[in-house]
């Protein structure tokens, strides 16, 4: 088998906050000793709380902010040196399409400069192909980002992030702050030039409607770790870890009568500064054992391509 | 809508003033030469002579034509304000944007060191400033001793004091625009940092610059006729607003229109470019244009 496309190994973030004049300084974990892989045609969906480090991962592998430690390759290459070539084949894709367009640029600038970036200017045809592979018009490409609305923007930052050909694209909530009926549009804009180019996603989404029509694999992030990696279909249909079975109760469902009320989570996570000794989900776990409040599970094999991090489940692998 | 009309009007009113200014000032030669007149032409059996046909404004205490020189009184102190006030933007924007795009120490330094030239007391700096004998310094003494020594020291002198503003504006507005998704985009695919900063992040922070440097156009042009005033700017003979209130400082019982004259022209200019100012201010703000 060859490389993986993206194999990211125990990578952390942490940030150092100066807490002002006489308080000490205080290390937020952000992200803590991630690590998976992801093939070509491929899509990863990174699912978790708001704070949970989804968004400084994608960040990490965008390569917009180093990791504090551990390793990233993309095509077997490590992310050090220069790093200009490398970002060819990563682009990302971001939440708000209102502020990832700069709004004194015109569309066809917008799309181009990526390639004029790296050396090889686009020429106004390849221009157009591009506008055109994410269903604008040419006569589009000589408006301002602030005559489109956020659906057109968002195709506007797809094409901008196609233009290198990358291997491997992070949507960081691409449709979240879009309209619904315009969201399953551009959900299946991404589909269909996943399947044209072979693309990998890492699509990172707190909706879980949106993740399961997208992923191949989810992986569940909870407090800067991944508690729950695995297939789509094992993940979503028979969640192993506690969190991950509290997530997915929390999704209302339709005609179902009330949801059960011993799985729905209480409080808000823990301040990731102060991240509980143990397992980082004792505290708001419904489970919870003695052990977990000591010692931290390790995410750990749990049936065929699917891991997870909780005592009651490893060991006990169907 | 009616309200940016009413801006609009507000710059089409103060634009319309400042250019006609600017026009007539420019056409000093041509006036001159219409009206048979010299600038610097001393006539002393002529002095404090009332408006006619040939001195439209009468003359001064040296008999020069009043009108004359302060067309090119105009000439000079519009000059010293936009050319001073365009260095200083320039420099100002530069250093804001390095200073807001790097952050961090670069940030720090330069702005401490932004912090200790506003905090200097500026009129006894300039004053030092506008004292120091160029000769000495090694400069040719052609250029030294030129007529416009004055004019070209004055700007230099403004133009450093007075790009701190700019700075600081630029600067955080740097900082917050460099962390748009636009701007982390650009670096994601490779954006080198000066062009981050002069494709995407200075066109943004235009329409505050233009704004800012439009209203110290009137504040510099104040400067400028403080200093002349306090005899250390524009030398004679060249004429500019400030030295001629100077002149007629002893002569403001006597012949008061001498100071009028030259103090309502600095009135008019100053308050024309802070409409301006004001003016462009509400009509380059996206949110409320659109």
């Amino acid at each position: 088998m060859t490389a993986p496309l993206l194999k990211v190994q125990n990578i952390s973030k942490s940030f150092t906050l100066s807490g002002g004049l006489f308080s000490a300084k205080q290390t937020l974990r952000a992200v803590n000793q991630v690590s998976f892989t992801l093939n070509k045609n491929q899509t990863l969906a990174l699912v978790g709380e708001s704070g949970c480090g989804k968004s400084t991962l994608g960040k990490m592998l965008a390569l917009l902010t180093s990791q504090s430690s551990g390793t990233i390759e993309i095509e077997g290459q490590k992310t050090t040196g220069n790093l200009k070539p490398l970002r060819q084949k990563v682009q990302m894709v971001f939440q708000d399409p209102f502020s990832s367009l700069n709004p004194r640029m015109k569309v066809g600038n917008i799309i181009g400069e990526p390639l004029l970036v790296q050396g090889k200017p686009a020429s106004t045809e390849q221009v157009k192909e591009l506008a055109q592979s994410v269903g604008l018009n040419s006569g589009d490409l000589s408006r301002y980002p602030h005559q489109f609305s956020g659906g057109q923007r968002q195709r506007i930052a797809i094409a901008r992030a196609l233009s290198l050909k990358p291997s491997f694209l992070i949507a960081d909530e691409p449709t979240s702050a879009l309209d619904v009926s315009i969201q399953s549009q551009i959900l299946n804009l991404m589909k269909e030039l996943q399947s044209k180019h072979q693309l990998a996603y890492l699509f990172i989404s707190h909706d879980l409607a949106v993740v399961s029509h997208m992923a191949d694999h989810i992986a569940v992030m909870y407090l800067g770790e991944i508690v729950e990696i695995g297939p789509k279909k094992d993940v979503l249909q028979k969640p192993a870890h506690p969190y991950t079975q509290s997530l997915l109760a929390a999704v209302p469902k339709l005609g179902k009568g009330k949801r059960q009320p011993q799985t729905s989570l209480i409080g808000e996570p823990p301040s990731p500064l102060a991240p509980p000794l143990g397992c980082a989900f004792h505290s708001r776990c419904p489970l919870a054992e003695e052990r977990c409040k000591r010692e931290a599970p390790a995410l750990k094999p749990y049936g065929p391509d699917r891991q997870v991090a909780c005592y009651l489940k490893s060991g006990g692998a169907p | 809508m009616i309200s940016s009309l009413k801006q609009h009007r507000l710059i089409a009113v103060s634009g319309f003033i400042l250019l006609t200014l600017g026009t007539i000032a420019a056409a000093a030669p041509l006036a001159e030469v219409l009206l048979g007149l010299d600038a610097n032409q001393v006539d002393l059996f002529n002095r404090f002579a009332p408006p006619d046909s040939q001195h439209i404004l009468g003359t001064d205490e040296l008999g020069r034509d009043v009108l004359i020189r302060l067309l090119y009184g105009g000439q000079v102190s519009l000059l010293v304000g936009l050319i001073a006030a365009v260095a200083a933007a320039l420099l100002g924007t530069t250093i804001g944007l390095i200073a807001g795009y790097y952050g961090g120490k670069v940030d720090a330094i330069m702005m401490r060191f932004t912090d200790g030239v506003i905090s200097l007391p500026l009129l006894p700096l300039l004053i030092v400033l506008a004292a120091i004998d160029l000769e000495k310094l090694g400069i040719p003494e052609a250029i030294a001793n030129s007529e416009n020594v004055s004019l070209y020291r004055i700007i230099l002198i403004v133009a450093l004091a007075g790009w701190t503003t700019v700075a600081r504006l630029v600067r955080g507005a740097a900082l917050s625009l460099r962390e748009r998704d636009f701007v982390l985009a650009a670096i994601a695919y490779g954006a080198s940092p000066f062009r981050i900063m002069a494709v995407h992040i200075l066109p943004n922070l235009l329409s505050p610059i233009i704004v800012a440097t439009t209203l110290s156009v009137g504040n510099i042009i104040l400067l400028e006729s403080v200093l002349s005033f306090l005899g250390l700017g524009i030398q004679p003979p060249v004429a500019s607003w400030g030295n001629m209130l100077t002149n007629a400082q002893e002569l403001i019982w006597s012949t008061p229109t001498l100071a009028i004259y030259p103090g309502l022209l600095i009135f008019l200019t100053v308050i024309a470019f802070n409409f301006l100012g004001d003016g462009l201010q509400d009509a380059l703000d996206p949110k409320k244009s659109r």
